[in-house]
């Protein structure tokens, strides 16, 4: 805008009293006033668009309020205070990691086989603690390994019942006798 | 301080539709803190000079379309905010009157009630001894010493002659320098 450069001496004209007083405007603006009301001004336009367009179409329409009508139910509980959520989540991740851990490891371990010990072992011993009835299962189960050939069973002949008679002395004849009644 | 582009040039953007709005913007950012002045001087209030200055706006967004720029875009800006300023005051004075305020207007309290008044410091004297002033004058003294307008410009705004313009203007000024001086 044109500035006049006659302000200064038409006042000092009138009186020498506005040498002394200042332009200078006191009041204060709040921060970023200007630099955010020409978007305000756009926004509000846009607003009295709608307004006048709805004026034209259904002026009824524009004396209606626009505050929400729909209201929550008086019942709905606010949620928990946020912290209290926290940390329900944080235990609940520490039981599943500690679960998780555990069973990595318990699927993990390495089973060894004490071979000193088997080898060691009195084998006796163990068969006295095997049943008969366990004994003749693992035989049915394990058959074509003992008729290998590598598995030899040695060969008896059973002599027949005169040689044997002919070969045993009287008295193993008379304890055979007694025995057999 | 931000460069701006010439009236002629904001106001072909403005009646383009493709940069319609961009030149409105510019025409604002132009032009938003010598109008935002002109009204709070008038009405010291910010939140009062915000409303109003809005109001303002917008009308110049309505009004662009049928501008006749056989005026300057300046000038008849400053019309609309004259304009709606008084508006908003003759309204303040109606609801004082319903409400039976004893008080003329209430804008010297405004004052008053500012951020960092100081009733013994020169510069606040004087907004109080402006407020003092008839709103014609007040209006006429304002554009000259703040705005520093030519009569030539303020007669086209105010629709007054440059003689009565002159003679408002150093009436007002005798006016303001003994209301300080007594006080």
């Amino acid at each position: 805008m044109y500035k006049d450069p006659n302000i200064q001496e038409e006042l000092a004209s009138l009186s020498s009293f506005w040498q002394s007083t200042s332009a200078l405007m006191p009041y204060q603006v709040p921060a970023n006033y200007f630099e955010e009301l020409p978007a305000i001004v756009r926004s509000s336009i846009e607003k009295e668009a709608v307004y006048n367009e709805l004026e034209l179409i259904a002026p009824l329409l524009n004396t209606i309020p626009k505050t929400p009508v729909y209201t929550k139910p008086a019942s709905i509980q606010k949620p928990p205070v946020a912290i209290f959520s926290i940390a329900k989540w944080a235990v609940a991740a520490a039981f599943i990691g500690v679960v998780a851990v555990g069973a990595f490891f318990y699927n993990n371990k390495n089973e060894t086989f004490d071979y000193a010990a088997y080898i060691n072992a009195d084998q006796t011993k163990i068969l006295q603690n095997i049943s008969d009835s366990t004994l003749l299962s693992y035989i049915d189960a394990h058959e074509n390994l003992i008729t290998t050939p590598e598995v030899a069973i040695p060969t008896y002949t059973i002599a027949s019942g005169s040689t044997i008679i002919k070969q045993s002395s009287d008295e193993e004849l008379l304890e055979y006798i007694k025995s057999s009644n | 301080m931000a460069l701006h582009l010439d009236d002629t040039s904001l106001l072909a953007q403005f009646h383009s539709p493709s940069t319609k709005e961009k030149g409105y913007t510019g025409i604002v950012k132009k032009y938003q803190e010598k109008l935002y002045w002109h009204i709070r001087r008038m009405l010291v209030d910010h939140e009062d000079t915000n409303d109003v200055l809005q109001g303002v706006l917008i009308k110049i967004w309505n009004g662009l379309e049928n501008f006749r720029e056989d005026s300057k875009l300046f000038t008849w800006m400053y019309r609309i905010a004259t304009n709606e300023t008084l508006t908003f005051i003759e309204k303040q004075k109606k609801r004082a009157v319903v409400s039976l305020d004893q008080e003329s207007d209430g804008f010297q309290d405004k004052i008053k009630a500012e951020a960092n008044f100081n009733e013994n410091q020169l510069i606040w004297k004087l907004q109080l001894a402006i407020k003092g002033l008839p709103e014609k004058q007040q209006l006429v003294f304002n554009l000259r010493y703040y705005d520093e307008m030519p009569y030539h410009q303020m007669s086209e705004l105010l629709e007054t002659s440059e003689g009565a313009l002159k003679a408002s203007y150093h009436h007002a000024a005798k006016k303001i320098e003994e209301f300080i001086k007594n006080n």
